[in-house]
């Protein structure tokens, strides 16, 4: 089986957040997902290895890139139906105070959805969700739709 | 991509590397995936990764993850910003652009690459792009990020004071 097709397993038996288990780095960073309120969530808990710089006791930025980049695919996934997997074109992440040694929380948001791109933003925040450490945009790709066979 | 950098800073405050490059090699991130610096100068800075399979992102390809480069890239940007600014400026990412421009061939070695183009006294812009080991002029990403400077301490909580 492929990524893909272990991907719409999980999606037709609504176990998406088990489908950090299928991707190596995401377990590596020990990022993971879960529904609360309706939402779909992910959380990257804090490690002692997750510090970028030690003097100010912070995370790696480039972690919560990771974070925000992986929140967007999951929630791309939830929300458009393909049978292959989306590609990622860029992202624009925004740092808005430092990242405590605490956990991270991030949620995602479809800005728009064409028939070939979708722009989704993402929040990732600390305390609560007024108050963010970070923002991301991410463009994905996304492969042709489904034909529909009926 | 080499240009002429002006400094804000007194040309007596100089960067010092040995101290930045022990800063980084220290990270407990950078240890963590074995990120490594390589070159740390005026002009660039360049740092190395080794292709590991905790790091992929698309196990059907065994590219890597995106959060990995991005990663690569946000820790090259800052060091060419560190090797030239006063010894002690501490530098924090303000926002960065990632391109993924097509994925990383599997098991090679990843480089970062990144030069730091504009200084002002409390920004520091930086580009650069990352490629696999040997192969600059195909690039896997290209970057730029902002970096806001603080005059002192690497990291340090001066509680908004400055000297």
């Amino acid at each position: 089986m492929s990524l893909a097709d272990d991907i719409a397993k999980l999606r037709a038996e609504e176990r998406l957040t088990e489908v950090i288990d299928l991707i190596p780095y995401a377990r590596f960073i020990g990022v993971h997902a879960y529904w609360e309120d309706g939402q779909l969530l992910a959380r990257l808990p804090y490690r002692d290895d997750h510090i970028g710089n030690y003097t100010a006791n912070i995370f790696h930025g480039g972690l919560i890139g990771a974070l925000m980049e992986h929140t967007a695919f999951m929630h791309l996934l939830h929300h458009v139906e393909r049978n292959r997997l989306p590609k990622i074109v860029n992202i624009s992440a925004n740092y808005l105070r430092p990242v405590a040694p605490t956990d991270v929380i991030a949620s995602g948001a479809i800005v728009r959805q064409g028939a070939r791109v979708a722009n989704v933003r993402v929040r990732a925040w600390q305390k609560t969700w007024d108050d963010p450490v970070a923002t991301c945009d991410v463009h994905f790709l996304l492969p042709k739709p489904r034909k529909q066979t009926d | 991509m080499t240009n002429k950098v002006t400094s804000p800073f007194p040309p007596e405050l100089k960067p010092d590397i040995e101290a930045v490059l022990h800063f980084y090699a220290t990270s407990p991130h950078h240890r963590a995936i074995g990120l490594k610096s390589v070159v740390a100068d005026a002009d660039k800075a360049v740092m190395k990764i080794a292709y590991d399979p905790r790091f992929v992102g698309n196990p059907d390809t065994g590219a890597l993850h995106g959060g990995i480069v991005t990663t690569l890239l946000d820790s090259t940007g800052a060091l060419a910003v560190l090797a030239r600014v006063p010894a002690g400026t501490a530098v924090a990412t303000l926002d960065l652009r990632i391109d993924y421009l097509r994925p990383a061939i599997p098991k090679l070695d990843l480089i970062g690459e990144s030069h730091c183009f504009r200084i002002t006294p409390n920004i520091a812009f930086s580009r650069g792009t990352a490629f696999e080991d040997g192969k600059p002029d195909d690039p896997v990403a290209n970057f730029v990020a902002t970096y806001m400077l603080k005059p002192v301490g690497i990291g340090m909580d001066t509680g908004g004071k400055q000297p």
